[in-house]
């Protein structure tokens, strides 16, 4: 058996390679790996009839693996499929591909990966909500721990299929990502500080005062409903710089020292 | 002095603490366990001329961090004074900062502890 075709999906997009290898007409296998996780897609005579990665099967698996945007891929020639899991037309396959291809770009600036985790945000939406069934099964899911490939694995969802319904839960004001794995399972401050800061805050410099805290939380890039333990003294001490007098400054780090140090 | 110090050391992450002249001389210390008075005045000299040549290129500077595999050396320059505080590298430098600002606060308005650094500040001149 000869390779044909062999590359990085970095520099070839499986879109590409799909396109390329139906337009030829070529029948084989193509192998797709991304660490640990790999797939087969399998044409006869250009045409796409079958696809599996672990226990999936189907089109949704080919959406899945366009997904992926690193990876290795090789061409082996001439390798018969044994069985058929694709029921649609090649060429329907293609157009959905291209169409997931664009939206992935604009999922990807929110979500950046799959391997992203999102915590449900504590401010939620200033609208009503109303949910599709599937909508709420990946709200269900989000924990604050399990990354968006988890949860796809958990509900048996094509990657892509899940990512954008996250997405869009993300830009209703529903969902906010948490900036790494580690960082789902980091001590958060109670609500209790921040109170306990505004009052002192506002004794001290007036009414501005929650407005100069909330700019400051943005400018620490966290958000007040998942704002973390370790960046309370960093936030304290930047919101006292905005205090002029530098004894009442003194004053305020004094009480909310005590605040900090329990 | 020395209550300002052990106030510092109760901090989580803080090892000890060393307070000296900007002419390295040992003013009040509460030092990590095994600092003897000459690794001290040891300690106390290379921060006040890594701090005086450090200075000469940055405008304003009023503190440096020297990053150790296992500790920080937090070094504050108070014009007449610099103070020096020993951390493992988890220290919480905000919460840090705060609290030698409390402290040195409440230096200014204490009369005793004015009249020991104008005494320190004669003996520059």
């Amino acid at each position: 058996m000869v390779e044909i075709l062999r590359g990085n999906l970095a520099q070839l997009s499986l879109l590409d390679i799909l396109k390329m290898l139906s337009s030829g007409k070529r029948s084989g296998r193509l192998d797709i790996h991304q660490g640990a996780k790999s797939g087969e897609i399998y044409l006869q005579y250009g045409t796409l009839i079958h696809a599996v990665s672990g226990t999936h099967l189907g089109e949704n698996v080919v959406y899945t693996l366009l997904g992926w945007l690193e990876g290795d891929f090789s061409f082996t020639p001439d390798i018969e499929a044994s069985e058929q899991s694709i029921n649609v037309s090649t060429e329907q396959i293609m157009l959905e591909a291209a169409r997931q291809a664009d939206q992935w770009g604009d999922i990807k600036e929110v979500l950046s990966s799959t391997d992203a985790v999102f915590n449900i945000s504590a401010s939620g939406s200033a609208n009503t909500v109303s949910l599709k069934p599937i909508e709420w099964q990946i709200l269900a899911q989000i924990n604050g721990q399990r990354s968006v490939i988890e949860i796809a694995e958990l509900l048996q969802l094509p990657e892509f299929e899940v990512a954008k319904i996250i997405y869009s839960l993300t830009t209703a004001g529903l969902l906010h990502k948490v900036t790494d794995t580690q960082n789902a399972f980091r001590e958060i401050v109670d609500e209790s500080f921040f109170d306990q800061l505004m009052v002192i805050f506002i004794e001290v410099i007036g009414p501005i005062g929650p407005i100069i805290v909330e700019d400051e939380i943005k400018l620490l890039g966290e958000d007040r409903a998942a704002f973390p333990q370790n960046k309370a003294a960093e936030l304290v001490e930047r919101v006292s710089l905005e205090i002029s007098d530098s004894a009442k400054r003194a004053q305020f780090q004094k009480q909310m020292v005590a605040v900090l140090r329990g | 002095m020395k209550k300002g110090l052990l106030e510092i050391n109760e901090l989580p992450g803080v090892w000890g603490s060393i307070l000296c002249s900007n002419q390295s001389e040992l003013i009040e210390s509460s030092p990590p366990k095994g600092f003897d008075k000459s690794t001290q005045e040891d300690i106390c000299r290379h921060s006040t001329e890594l701090l005086s040549s450090a200075e000469k290129s940055v405008a304003g500077l009023r503190e440096v961090v020297i990053h150790y595999s296992e500790r920080k050396l937090f070094v504050l320059d108070f014009e007449q004074i610099v103070l020096l505080v020993f951390c493992t590298p988890s220290v919480d430098i905000s919460l840090l900062r705060m609290t030698i600002n409390i402290i040195t606060t409440r230096w200014k308005s204490d009369k005793k502890i004015q009249k020991r650094m104008n005494a320190i500040s004669v003996r520059r001149r």
